[in-house]
């Protein structure tokens, strides 16, 4: 072997704590972006072949080509699959919708019925031109009632404008009533005898403005280059694959301008060539993040350990030079020592990571199955399975080696930058400045001479120190990023996707005479074993009330008739009554413990907007006060013949503002007053009412409904027979909206009592149980993975800031041996040490405190975590310095006890480590 | 022949200027045995280090068989210094993951030459390292080591060995010992050897003396 090969060897099998800790992060950087770049691949595979199902296996269609056109595009070498469906023609039916008087009877090969989603409902697909499938749509306007085994003769003609353009799929009706004078019409070509074999559903294929319902046929030629002068004035429906994905676009750009052509971006959004797509934004950009800080990581972690000892290196480099090793010679060692490492970690990574991956899809397997659906459901769904992205693997590869390579080759450039003496010597690595240091007296005063030591060295020995304190820093940023990520990733989504803490929810809408009915039902579900917890909502919504309003809620709602507003009424349960009352300090106020002598509600001065954006997924609500004064008395209008509803509703889009004469404002309403308890106005939009279980009193917050008067619910009769005592009787014509949230003790058992009661009362259920299980899995899976990774992300600062402290202590030993030599004691010693363990870690965290601050900042202007506050993932800081603080504490203490075991003699005469 | 002219060597800037070398000319012989003596600081290992093409001058040229060495590209230097010089430090300086071998056959194995394998066991024989071929520095003494690294300086043949104290750190024994080899190598293969020494002895062994002092030549005195 080559000395310098073999020089190569020696050194990694020397230096054996930074090979390992070097090898080990390959590994883990290595198997870290496999898992990630192999998930991404694996789903997104599952995607096409979902989307393939669905939607057909194409890229872009163009519709109603001529017949060179169609030859044209057989003959383009970047397609890699056409499928042509040929115009055979259109025949007249008796089809009852005026927007679809047609039969189109189109030709496709048996590629094309592979390929496209055709859902059979009897028969099978045609096999040959005299057969027919037939699409099942047509039934629904047609008095033919085709079977399978029937034979139809059609009159086929081509459909042209007045001007002789050919009509396709895509060109919907033209009328008399439409387009006159061009109306089209229809120029027979042939009369054809068919045999039905075959009846589907609807093609989703089929455009909805199509002035034919697709009747198919089988004609194998279709697909191949035509010399057949008959089909010189034939037209086609293509529907293309390339080779290449990215070409899909463009080639449906180059056609747009002509002929109508989309692509399947349903598909095509898999294959990562898709515009605005949320599904795009969640894996590749979320991916990009989690890939980057890997790599970040991972770079960061094999660069320290090799800089970490950047000086020794630098000398051996130095001593090679002054021996005769040319440039070339050394960076031929340092190739070497990349490759041996990378050949040596690589595999094991990247067969770590596709292993690792492969058991956490299986057990995360149905979640992300549950995501996606076909719409055929006889189909047989496809199972998600590991899908390698050999792309990503060489990709991996070479990121490691090179990030290897150039962590071993900074020395050898710095040595070769130096004489070979000044390299052997170090003498320029330690510059000392000619000025005295300035030592802070409490460094006397609490570490006292072991403590100005150890400053010294850290003022002066600045490329070391900076080394240690980039290495520690950089741990620290990384895990508290990895961190963010997860919070703001499961915030997000826990915002997206809303659980709830009940499992069934009970609706019901009844009139005052159904109420004791109800009343039985919810005595029943509050007195079962099998419930553990329930809440009741009775609201009634007919109800205005007459007041000043602000101006930006009469610039919200745009339709207020100078100062009429609904209003609703919630009844809830007397439990959360009591509740609200204590969440808005008002138990001194409404002091009395019989709630149904309440007469007297509770006025929720406020109204709630989503501002939604079409830029964004998430709208940001508003909270906006409705009434100016707080006086103590509302005006309730009993709307009794709608008068009020049918005015606003007429007038909804016109501009009503305080001058307008209105004609209703002349009317005597049916009113009352009636005194409030409080009024109140939430700070924030998390400060609406809610129940103990944080349920929202305003049931449904996001869409704008407000104000309303809150009462308990046991004064639900009295309130209504003996305060609203409106001219018409309001108890009898007002209708109540119940609400019903169930948390079971016993699901199955809960699940036939509400059965039961639903039967009998008119009353139906939600299972949220069942639906949010889709949503827990979800959970469950994005919580694997994301604590998968932070784990692993962990062990990588884990072992550098181990590795840091450790190797430069490991290359101070003849520094410490001498000032044991000196006399310097063992609790000297330690002071010393504890003294360089305060620096480290103070200027090691606040720099990563800082960082990973601006960091949070950047996800979040990214748009993660909770749109509305830009808020810090404390416990990962908390947690971060903590455990930094520890391990270098470890760390220190774990050198510090091997040092002391050793003869200083010993180790003031080894050269090197 | 080495031709050293007007070579100067300054350290630092400013206030921190420190100057090892001021104005150095000297001429040496091939084949001929100088030792250079000195106080600390002089400047002895800088003229040394600048004439084996380990530090570059600040000023000034050094010809070796009539070619400017610090004109060379880098490549060409560390040809130079590989096949012509062969440099013994105070410090040893081996290579603690080679053993005797590799550590003495390093320069033959980096300019792609076969290892003559008589020149070597000469070389492990004449310097006493027999039976310690396999051993890394680390398991020899101060004395073996030395002996290695004086190995190493003679393994290619050089044309120069430069010896930076080379007894410094040896007792009278083996310092007398490795004087005796250096002075045999000089005389059998005709090499030029020039030795920095603190050691009146040593330096009386050699056919001229150079004093140095302050970075200047005080003295230049052939005695043999």
């Amino acid at each position: 072997m080559n000395i310098l090969h073999k020089y190569s060897l020696k050194s990694l099998s020397k230096y054996r704590m930074r090979t390992i800790v070097t090898i080990i992060g390959i590994i883990l950087s290595t198997s870290m972006i496999t898992a990630i770049t192999t998930l991404i691949s694996s789903v997104s595979h599952y995607g096409q072949e979902i989307s393939r199902i669905n939607y057909g296996n194409w890229f872009v269609h163009i519709s109603d080509v001529p017949y060179d056109i169609h030859n044209k595009l057989l003959d383009d070498t970047s397609i890699s699959t056409i499928m042509s469906v040929k115009y055979e023609g259109y025949s007249l039916s008796d089809s009852q919708n005026e927007y679809k008087p047609y039969i189109c009877v189109q030709s496709a090969s048996s590629t094309f019925f592979e390929n496209m989603p055709f859902k059979l409902c009897d028969g099978r697909l045609p096999e040959n031109d005299t057969e027919l499938l037939v699409p099942n749509h047509y039934f629904n306007y047609s008095e033919n009632n085709y079977k399978v085994g029937d034979t139809i003769t059609l009159t086929l003609g081509y459909r042209y404008t007045a001007s002789k353009t050919h009509l396709g799929q895509h060109d919907s009706i033209i009328n008399e009533i439409t387009e006159s004078p061009n109306i089209e019409y229809l120029e027979p070509q042939t009369t054809k005898t068919y045999t039905i074999v075959g009846i589907c559903e609807r093609p989703n294929f089929e455009s909805y403005e199509a002035p034919g319902f697709s009747f198919f046929t089988n004609d194998q030629s279709v697909d191949n280059i035509s010399t057949d002068s008959s089909d010189s004035t034939a037209y086609y429906d293509e529907y293309v694959l390339l080779k290449k994905a990215s070409n899909a676009i463009p080639l449906c750009k180059e056609y747009s301008n002509e002929y109508y052509s989309c692509t399947n971006s349903a598909l095509l959004r898999y294959y990562g060539f898709s515009t605005n797509d949320t599904f795009k934004q969640i894996l590749y950009n979320m991916g990009g993040i989690l890939i980057s800080i890997v790599i970040i990581g991972s770079i960061t972690f094999i660069r320290n350990s090799f800089s970490i000892s950047l000086s020794e290196r630098i000398r051996e480099f130095g001593l090679l030079s002054s021996i005769g090793t040319t440039k070339k010679q050394m960076k031929q060692i340092v190739r070497y020592e990349a490759i041996i490492l990378c050949l040596i970690a690589v595999p094991i990574g990247i067969i770590t990571g596709i292993s690792g991956i492969g058991i956490t899809l299986h057990f995360i397997k149905s979640p992300i199955e549950s995501l996606f659906y076909t719409s055929d459901a006889t189909a047989k769904m496809p199972s998600l399975s590991l899908h390698l992205s050999y792309i990503s693997i060489i990709v991996t590869i070479a990121l490691s080696t090179i990030t290897v390579y150039i962590s071993s080759a900074i020395p050898m450039k710095k040595a070769l930058k130096r004489s070979a003496i000044d390299a052997i010597s170090q003498r320029t690595e330690l510059t000392i400045n000619s000025k005295s240091l300035n030592i802070p007296s409490w460094v006397n005063r609490l570490f006292k001479f072991e403590g100005v030591i150890a400053y010294k060295n850290y003022k002066r020995n600045k490329r070391n120190y900076r080394t240690i304190i980039f290495s520690l820093s950089m741990s620290i940023i990384l895990f508290i990023s990895t961190g963010a990520f997860s919070t703001y990733t499961l915030d997000r989504y826990n915002l997206d996707v809303s659980m709830s803490y009940y499992d069934l929810r009970l609706n019901g809408y009844m009139d005052y005479n159904e109420m004791p009915t109800f009343d039985s039902a919810y005595t029943a579900i509050k007195n079962s074993d099998a419930i553990e917890y329930s809440e009741c909502f009775i609201t009634q919504n007919s109800l205005y009330t007459l007041g000043n309003l602000t101006d930006d809620y009469k610039q919200i709602i745009n339709d207020n008739i100078d100062g009429v507003t609904p209003i609703n009424i919630t009844f809830v349960d007397d439990d959360e009554y009591a509740a609200l009352l204590k969440q808005y300090n008002l138990t001194d106020l409404i002091s009395t413990t019989n709630y149904s002598d309440i007469t007297t509600p509770i006025l929720f001065n406020y109204f709630t907007k989503c501002e939604a954006s079409y830029d964004s997924d998430y709208a940001s609500p508003v909270i906006c006060q409705v009434f100016t004064d707080t006086t103590d008395t509302l005006t309730l209008i009993n709307d009794y013949d709608s008068t009020i509803a049918d005015y606003i509703y007429d007038n909804r889009n016109s501009d009503i503002t305080d001058n307008q004469d209105s004609h209703i404002l002349s009317n005597n309403f049916d009113s009352l007053q009636i005194k409030l308890a409080a009024s109140i106005i939430p700070d924030n939009y998390d400060d609406q009412p809610k129940t103990s279980h944080s349920t929202d009193v305003n049931t449904y917050p996001n869409l704008g409904i407000g104000p309303f008067l809150v009462y308990p619910l046991s004064a639900y009769y009295n309130i209504l027979n003996n305060c609203y005592t409106f001219t018409n009787e309001y108890a009898k014509l007002t209708f109540n909206n119940i609400l019903c949230t169930i948390k079971t003790k016993d699901y199955q058992k809960a699940i036939t009592l509400i059965d039961n009661l639903t039967d009998n009362t008119g009353m139906s259920y939600q299972d949220l149980f069942q639906s949010e299980k889709e949503n827990r899995s979800m959970l469950l899976m994005i919580n694997i993975l994301i604590y998968g990774f932070t784990t692993l992300i962990s062990l990588i600062c884990i072992t550098n800031i181990f590795n840091t402290i450790s190797t430069s202590m490991e290359l101070r030993k003849r520094e410490f041996a001498m000032l044991r030599s000196c006399g310097l004691s063992q609790k000297q010693f330690h002071k010393m040490l504890d003294f360089e363990c305060l620096i480290y870690s103070i200027k090691g965290s606040l720099y990563g405190l800082i960082f990973s601050t601006l960091i949070c900042l950047f996800m979040y202007t990214r748009g993660m975590g909770n749109l509305n506050t830009f808020y810090l993932p404390t416990k990962y800081f908390i947690i971060a310095i903590l455990f930094a603080l520890i391990l270098i504490y470890i760390s220190i203490m774990y050198e510090r006890k091997k040092l002391e075991h050793e003869s200083i003699i010993d180790t003031l005469s080894k050269e090197l480590i | 022949m080495i031709k050293v002219e007007h070579v100067s060597k300054i350290y630092g800037t400013g206030n921190n200027k420190v100057v090892a070398l001021n104005d150095v000319s000297l001429t040496i012989d091939n084949g001929e045995f100088v030792s250079i003596i000195g106080p600390s600081g002089s400047g002895k290992s800088t003229l040394m280090h600048i004439i084996g093409g380990v530090d570059t001058p600040t000023d000034g040229k050094v010809y070796i068989n009539n070619t400017d060495i610090y004109a060379q590209n880098e490549n060409d230097l560390a040809v130079f210094r590989r096949r012509e010089v062969g440099l013994i430090y105070q410090f040893y300086n081996l290579i603690p993951i080679l053993n005797v071998i590799e550590n003495m056959t390093l320069p033959v194995q980096i300019d792609h030459r076969p290892i003559n394998e008589d020149r070597l066991n000469e070389l492990i024989t004449l310097l006493g390292l027999k039976g310690r071929e396999n051993h890394l520095p680390n398991q020899l003494s101060g004395g073996q080591q030395q002996r290695v690294s004086i190995g190493r300086a003679l393994m290619n043949a050089p044309a120069i060995v430069l010896a930076d104290e080379p007894t410094g750190n040896l007792d009278s024994q083996n310092s007398c010992e490795i004087m005796n080899l250096l002075k045999l190598s000089n005389q059998k293969y005709k090499q030029t050897l020039i030795v920095i020494t603190h050691d009146e002895n040593i330096a009386l062994m050699a056919n001229r003396i150079i004093s140095i002092e302050d970075g200047k030549i005080i003295r230049n005195e052939v005695i043999r």
